[in-house]
């Protein structure tokens, strides 16, 4: 049985794949200042996307890690700019801003990835960056996604705890973004929701 | 002490701007967002709403904002943030954003300068304001359109400066707060590299000027 999907909405609109999510995923949004251990409650999965106010997500740690601790899981978005869990550290970027330093490519087997091409993470519209332009360094056990070629800096990455708990970690911009672009990069958000929910 | 204070909504972006980097000593005081309802506007004399600051918290405010500028306070709206929800008389129609007209090395994406003799616009250039439109700006009551996107259909101002009462709204749809603490989007480094200290400088002016009233 699937899990409960939350979003942490703090904008004012809601982008459209969360809405409307894939897969036949439900996911219920609430507004970042009302989360709450109570909110947590029955939850499976917490969405953080790159809009959220960190000041606020550093104030609720705490009972962010016993979440994961416990069995949750936790979806990072964007360049974070806070160590909002003590495993996540600040993104720094990678290379020296040229096209070469962002070619992305796989690197371990994952169903978050399954099917997925390198070059069209890589490649928007034939340009580079947006997927990922920098890392979050990943913690020790973590196991690495996407990373960059030249550098081998990592991009996405996953960390699961030994109780269940599941974070995954994605530098650059939200993932539902993609969900409808005409190439692979359409099947991150919908397979990420089928391995964090199940 | 530059006078500038600046909404602070806890977004990555605005840490790297605000927080972090050659920017950070221009801002007097970071306002974090749930504390502005305890805050002292009136002890700025000018306030920044930094890009994609969230409209719809800030219209739980749109008293504390008007009074701001009713007691003779400048206030800086930034793009993104959805003015029309939280000020009077401001309106605001979104456009599709082009995010790919740089494509094509012949491409012009419509910008333009309104006032060229506009103590800011004369320092800076088109290429300076040139990335995005994400949408046009109207005041009701009026005031000098600074830039402006060239559309036969959905054109109209991007950049405004006005009075209002004692006080002073500049309000722009451009996002370079964004881009900049994203790390993206060269130009919108080198627009903050000119507007705020520019900002920093007509804060001073009008601290000097109010002074001597």
């Amino acid at each position: 049985m699937r899990g409960r999907v939350l979003f942490l909405k703090n904008t004012v609109g809601t982008p459209r794949a969360i809405l409307k999510p894939p897969g036949g995923h439900r996911i219920d949004i609430v507004d970042q200042y009302d989360l709450t251990p109570e909110v947590l409650e029955g939850t499976k999965v917490l969405l953080l996307g790159q809009h959220l106010d960190e000041h606020h997500l550093k104030g609720m740690q705490g009972f962010l890690e016993v979440f994961l601790e416990k069995g949750g899981g936790i979806a990072v978005m964007g360049p974070i700019a806070q160590r909002l869990l003590p495993v996540l550290s600040p993104h720094r970027p990678v290379g020296s801003g040229s096209r070469g330093d962002w070619i992305l490519e796989i690197a371990e087997p994952h169903p978050v990835m399954a099917g997925v091409r390198a070059k069209d993470l890589t490649y928007r519209k034939g340009v580079v960056g947006f997927w990922a332009r920098g890392t979050i360094p990943p913690c020790a056990d973590a196991k690495i996604l996407t990373r960059f070629a030249a550098s081998e800096a990592a991009a996405d990455w996953l960390w699961e705890s030994a109780r269940g708990g599941k974070l995954f970690v994605h530098p650059g911009n939200d993932v539902w973004g993609y969900v409808d672009e005409p190439n692979t990069s359409a099947l991150v958000f919908p397979q990420l929701l089928d391995w964090m929910a199940a | 002490m530059t006078g500038i204070a600046a909404i602070d909504g806890g977004m990555s972006y605005h840490t790297r701007t605000l927080r972090e980097g050659a920017y950070a000593p221009l801002f007097s005081d970071l306002i974090e967002l749930p504390d502005l309802p305890i805050a002292n506007l009136t002890a700025h004399p000018t306030l920044l709403i930094p890009c994609r600051t969230n409209g719809a918290r800030l219209a739980e405010h749109r008293a504390q904002l008007a009074d701001y500028l009713a007691q003779g306070g400048f206030l800086v709206v930034m793009g993104e943030t959805r003015p029309d929800l939280f000020l009077d008389g401001v309106t605001f129609d979104p456009v599709p954003t082009n995010f790919w007209w740089w494509l094509d090395p012949n491409a012009d994406l419509g910008v333009r300068i309104a006032s060229p003799a506009h103590p800011l616009m004369a320092l800076l250039g088109r290429k300076d304001i040139t990335w995005h439109v994400h949408g046009i700006i109207g005041l009701q009551e009026g005031g000098q359109k600074l830039a402006q996107w060239q559309d036969p259909e959905n054109g109209g101002a991007i950049l405004i400066d006005s009075s209002r009462g004692k006080g002073r709204l500049l309000i722009t749809t451009l996002d370079p707060i964004y881009h900049h603490g994203s790390g993206f989007m060269p130009a919108t480094t080198q627009f903050l590299d000119i507007f705020l200290p520019w900002l920093a400088r007509t804060t001073a002016e009008r601290r000097t000027a109010d002074a001597n009233d």
